[in-house]
């Protein structure tokens, strides 16, 4: 009888331990995340802080515990802002590794590998760091797995915001206002500038000159001299901050004295830091260091802990990349598949502790951040980098109203 | 009058990078195409040395120009010197294999982040006025002067000096140098470092005028123009080939769009082949050897 009861007993205590096994194994082991990026190259400057801006954030995060308490295994690969490369990534992710989402910090034109992957697999991709945002991440034609983090700053929305602030720093400082538009040899670049000539005429601005950079010059000694010609007052320029000191230099060796009003980069506070030109204006979709936020502390004491020797405004955005992640992952629970977190995702409303003046905020018709600027310059009085205007939403086909600061 | 102020700061820029081509053409009859990351690796060192002395001007230049002679030195010893009597082509393939490999080397030592070593030097890209609407920053004047002694003195070395003179030797004939005592090796090692420093002075001066990274090899491309129009064993060629393609990319610029500015000494460079394939100053013999 008891050895009935035994035979009985032993299937049973087996049953229970798988069932127990498979229990534990339906709950979230470990996040699994893909992050592709351009961490090498010749465009890798601007991408590179990012990237590393997100895995010092994962870093804390797993050291705090991870997310529901499983720790986010990060997957960096690096696509040399090859598409060729973005496709190999993309196949390994997402086919492979089988990762719950992949965090794209790349060139637009690694996009389409990425984004084709995506659709096959079911697997939502965040455009992160500065990644641009593409036209379908809202609208009819709208890609449902994509979700932009990173720059909202398409050639048209950048124009409706860089433009008017032209013409508010002119009136400011009562400056006469003929603008050149400066853009590199790329085409993102170029129909950056000609929607900005759109604006300018539209604001009854006089465009007295428009060039395209090559983007391996070895001077552009003689376009300066064009601009020169040309009785340009104010500069600006859509295209890699590289672009914009290389002209910006050549203007001022040769006595030139107007300003010039750049976009952004990852590097653009520390160029305006570097340069200490008062005149040289930098427009981004983010804060600066030098706003003093208390999340840029945070940044700086991490970035000391785990030994990252990138400075803190060229982390932020890396780091804000993380807390969306964080937050993404933490939605989906416990366990967290791509269809969940797609739906997690078209929900999240996330703010950002103001590295992004406005929550991150998506729905399922909208995959887009609110875009809000402002402009940052260096102030010769205190020796620092310093907020020159107000933040401004820019809305679809609208204007920014500009609000310069005292 | 301003454009021609353009076109010579231009020019004397160029005649920098081409000589290092040259020189080492000269020699071993390579054409080296890592000229521009040996420019980027000399640059690094300026600018390593500039924040570890705190903006000390004369250790900064000291040590690029020591790093610079052990760097050409080290990669003739190292790599070059084994492909002797190899086909021309195989020299070539090692300079880009050369050339990733330091550019690899300069981005896990200095990062892939762009620096401006003039912050660390004040003024020097502020413009000085020559006369009304003509201006010249201090920079671009140290860059005039530095091409100008350098287009001087070195061929002037070459000729009088004893390595000079053995240096020629070397170029004409390595065979019969040999045969005569020279020490080709000790020779072709001088020659890449000499081109090694002509790289980073190029280097240095585009770094404090623009920025540094590791990304600015392809300014070293520029000076490969020149010295092809030039003449590829010519150090005099160098100086017109720089002009010229000054001239050409200036005007462009200028006059037509900024775009088509990289295109334009290309344009030249192919019309100059066209009538005079061994370059203005360079050596008819040489043609086939290109």
């Amino acid at each position: 009888m008891l050895r009935k009861v035994t035979i009985a007993a032993v299937p049973l205590a087996a049953l229970c331990l798988s069932a127990l096994i498979a229990g534990n194994v339906s709950a979230q082991t470990a996040y699994k995340v893909g992050i592709s990026g351009a961490a090498t190259g010749p465009v890798s400057p601007s991408y590179l802080p990012h990237i590393e801006g997100i895995r010092l954030y994962l870093n804390q995060l797993n050291d705090g515990g991870g997310i529901n308490g499983a720790k986010v295994e990060a997957i960096f690969l690096d696509d040399k802002a090859a598409p060729s490369e973005a496709a190999s990534n993309a196949k390994r992710l997402m086919d492979d590794e089988q990762v719950l989402t992949v965090g794209l910090m790349s060139l637009s034109s690694t996009y389409a590998p990425m984004f084709q992957a995506a659709s096959r697999t079911k697997t939502p991709i965040l455009l992160l760091g500065q990644a641009v945002c593409p036209g379908d991440a809202a609208g009819p034609q709208m890609n449902p797995y994509v979700f932009c983090v990173g720059s909202t700053s398409d050639p048209n929305t950048a124009g409706a915001w860089q433009v008017p602030l032209v013409k508010a720093l002119a009136e400011k400082h009562h400056d006469p206002l003929k603008l050149a538009l400066v853009a590199a040899d790329i085409p993102i670049s170029r129909q950056g500038i000609d929607n900005m000539e759109k604006i300018a005429k539209q604001l009854g601005i006089e465009v007295v000159d428009k060039q395209a950079l090559p983007l391996r010059a070895a001077d552009v000694g003689g376009a300066a001299s064009r601009i020169i010609a040309s009785g340009a007052t104010y500069v600006t320029s859509w295209a890699p901050v590289t672009t914009a000191v290389q002209m910006l230099g050549a203007l001022r060796r040769q006595g030139w004295e107007g300003w010039y009003i750049h976009n952004h980069s990852a590097e653009a506070e520390d160029t305006l830091r570097q340069l200490k030109d008062p005149k040289l204006v930098m427009s981004p979709e983010y804060a600066f260091a030098a706003d003093k936020l208390p999340v840029f502390s945070k940044i700086e004491a991490a970035a000391k802990k785990y030994n990252v020797n990138v400075s803190v405004d060229q982390l932020s955005l890396g780091w804000a990349s993380g807390m969306i992640l964080e937050a993404a992952l933490k939605k989906c629970g416990s366990t967290c598949t791509r269809e969940k977190l797609v739906e997690a995702l078209n929900g999240l409303s996330e703010k950002t502790d103001g590295i992004y003046p406005d929550a991150v905020a998506w729905t399922k018709s909208d995959h887009r951040r609110p875009a809000s600027f402002t402009a940052y310059a260096w102030d010769p009085k205190t020796q620092s980098v310093k907020r020159i205007t107000e933040w401004s939403r820019v809305k679809d086909g609208e204007l920014a109203k500009v609000t310069v600061l005292e | 009058m301003s454009l021609l102020v353009i076109i010579l700061i231009q020019a004397s820029f160029y005649a920098l990078l081409g000589m290092g081509y040259v020189l080492i053409y000269r020699a071993t009859r390579v054409l080296n195409l890592a000229h521009g990351d040996l420019m980027v690796f000399g640059a690094f060192i300026f600018y390593q040395a500039l924040v570890t002395s705190n903006g000390s001007l004369i250790i900064a230049i000291l040590a690029a120009f020591v790093g610079a002679m052990l760097l050409g030195a080290i990669v003739y010893t190292g790599i070059m010197r084994r492909l002797a009597g190899y086909p021309v082509a195989v020299g070539i393939l090692a300079t880009i294999a050369l050339g990733i490999l330091l550019r690899t080397i300069a981005t896990l030592l200095w990062s892939g982040q762009t620096r401006y070593p003039a912050e660390y030097l004040g003024q020097i890209g502020r413009p000085i006025q020559l006369y009304e609407g003509v201006a010249i920053s201090g920079i671009d004047a140290a860059i005039v002067i530095v091409a100008v002694v350098a287009l001087l003195g070195i061929p002037m070395l070459v000729q009088r000096a004893a390595v000079g003179v053995e240096m020629r030797g070397v170029a004409e004939n390595a065979l019969l140098a040999a045969q005569r005592g020279i020490n080709i090796h000790t020779i072709n090692s001088l020659s890449w470092a000499a081109a090694t420093v002509m790289a980073t002075i190029a280097g240095v001066f585009f770094s404090l005028k623009v920025r540094l990274g590791t990304d600015i090899w392809f300014v070293g491309l520029a000076g490969f123009a020149p010295a092809l129009i030039g003449g590829m064993d010519s150090l005099r060629g160098v100086a017109i080939g720089a002009i010229i393609v000054a001239a050409a990319e200036v005007l462009a610029a200028r006059f037509i769009a900024p775009q088509i500015a990289l295109a334009a000494p290309f344009l030249v460079l192919l019309i100059a082949l066209w009538i005079r394939p061994w370059g203005i100053w360079g050596s008819h013999e040489e043609l086939e050897r290109i």
